[in-house]
């Protein structure tokens, strides 16, 4: 499963007219006649996972959230310019990278963290429970520091290290779909991921056994 | 020293870590609203000209090529207007029927009349304000090739008769006044010496 709950299988299938791209293609058609009710149905279709991505990249849900927000808008403004070549989710996916990029060249100046909290399943998680052997009152506590080391490594990537880790590692996007929404070859996706998975284990090798 | 595999496993739940990070309660509800209000204000914001387009944009979908063509055939529409049509930008004035000049009579009264006796004998010529521009037909072979001057000839009135004589009624016709063949108008008189 992907962070938004999709199986990461529905994500990689390819583009054919399945009933829910055809519903989809619907949506797009009447939003672009500036129907905001279909608009709204395409919103919260995708905002979970584009408020990810840019979370992600981001690290602060006040940017996150001002990000996904000019996102949507600024889509909804270029429904015309979409032909409908890559799915409605590749496209404004490619927007949201966008974004972001073009706000953390901006920010790069500033680096804080403003963490979300985490969700209260993720102690149960059977995964991260093995991470912090502690089964005491503190593994909430070990959990946010766990947390937090995390992502001041992804913080020390390079943006386009980083959107990758985010789209495929954490989001759980193939590499053929990454390689769509940031416009380059399966190769150079491959090459950042080993790239940016080499960097992170270093970053954090104080925390691997 | 652990296996690559070991450390690559261990970072995989890490990365695992993040899926857990959710914003504040309520965030994904409120934000559809926030988007359709935003994309609302910006629309108003914009004025009169993004409502027409928008409004152009939905009956007949944005090509430029479109736009275009509609704005050359506006053009083209109004050229042949205007070559068709002359008087539809420079209106030509209104004539008499017989093409004249629209001439004001002078009234002369009896009892100035020793101020024009006085006044030795030139030929008298017709006062620019005598000859409206409006009332001027076009000049001949410029707008109408083949139309000859219309010129009415000259006739005077009898020393001292004409000044008697009780003045016509204000005319159009291109006569200035009707003066008897031969007699000069005004009378010339010779000077007393």
């Amino acid at each position: 499963m992907t962070a938004a709950g999709q199986p990461e299988a529905a994500i990689s299938r390819p583009a054919r007219p399945t009933p829910e791209r055809e519903e989809e293609a619907r949506l797009v058609a009447r939003a672009r006649e500036g129907d905001l009710a279909a608009y709204d149905t395409l919103v919260r279709r995708y905002q979970e996972r584009v408020y990810a991505t840019l979370y992600h990249m981001t690290a602060n849900h006040e940017d996150a959230a001002d990000l996904t927000q000019e996102t949507f808008v600024k889509a909804f403004r270029a429904l015309k310019s979409f032909k409908g070549h890559s799915s409605f989710f590749t496209w404004i996916y490619r927007i949201a990278v966008n974004k972001a990029l073009n706000f953390l060249k901006q920010r790069r100046h500033r680096r804080f963290l403003s963490l979300n909290d985490l969700d209260l399943r993720a102690e149960n998680d059977p995964e991260l429970v093995e991470l912090v052997s502690e089964d005491t009152p503190r593994r909430g506590a070990r959990l946010n520091e766990l947390q937090e080391r995390l992502n001041e490594a992804l913080l020390k990537l390079s943006e386009e290290h980083r959107m990758v880790i985010t789209l495929h590692d954490i989001q759980g996007l193939p590499h053929e779909q990454i390689s769509r929404i940031m416009r380059c070859n399966v190769g150079t996706v491959r090459s950042r991921l080993h790239y940016a998975r080499q960097q992170l284990q270093a970053y954090l090798a104080d925390l691997m056994p | 020293m652990s296996a690559p595999h070991d450390k690559w496993d261990t970072l995989r739940k890490l990365l695992a870590l993040k899926r857990h990070e959710l914003p504040p309660p309520g965030f994904f509800d409120r934000l559809p609203d926030r988007i359709r209000a935003r994309i609302e204000a910006e629309t108003e914001s914009s004025g009169g000209w993004a409502a027409w387009r928008r409004w152009f944009n939905f009956q007949w979908g944005f090509k430029p090529a479109l736009a275009g063509a509609m704005l050359a055939a506006a053009a083209g529409l109004y050229v042949v207007e205007v070559t068709q049509n002359p008087a539809a930008t420079n209106p030509e004035p209104r004539l008499s029927p017989d093409y004249g000049l629209v001439v004001v009579p002078a009234v002369v009264s009896n009892a100035s009349s020793h101020l024009l006796a006085d006044r030795p004998a030139t030929p008298w010529t017709p006062p620019a304000s005598l000859q409206p521009h409006l009332g001027t037909p076009p000049p001949p072979g410029l707008f109408r090739p083949g139309a000859g001057l219309m010129v009415s000839p000259a006739a005077f009135t009898p020393a001292g008769a004409s000044l008697q004589a009780p003045l016509e009624p204000a005319t159009t016709s291109n006569a200035l006044h009707q003066v008897p063949a031969g007699e000069t108008w005004p009378p010339y008189r010779t000077p007393q010496k």
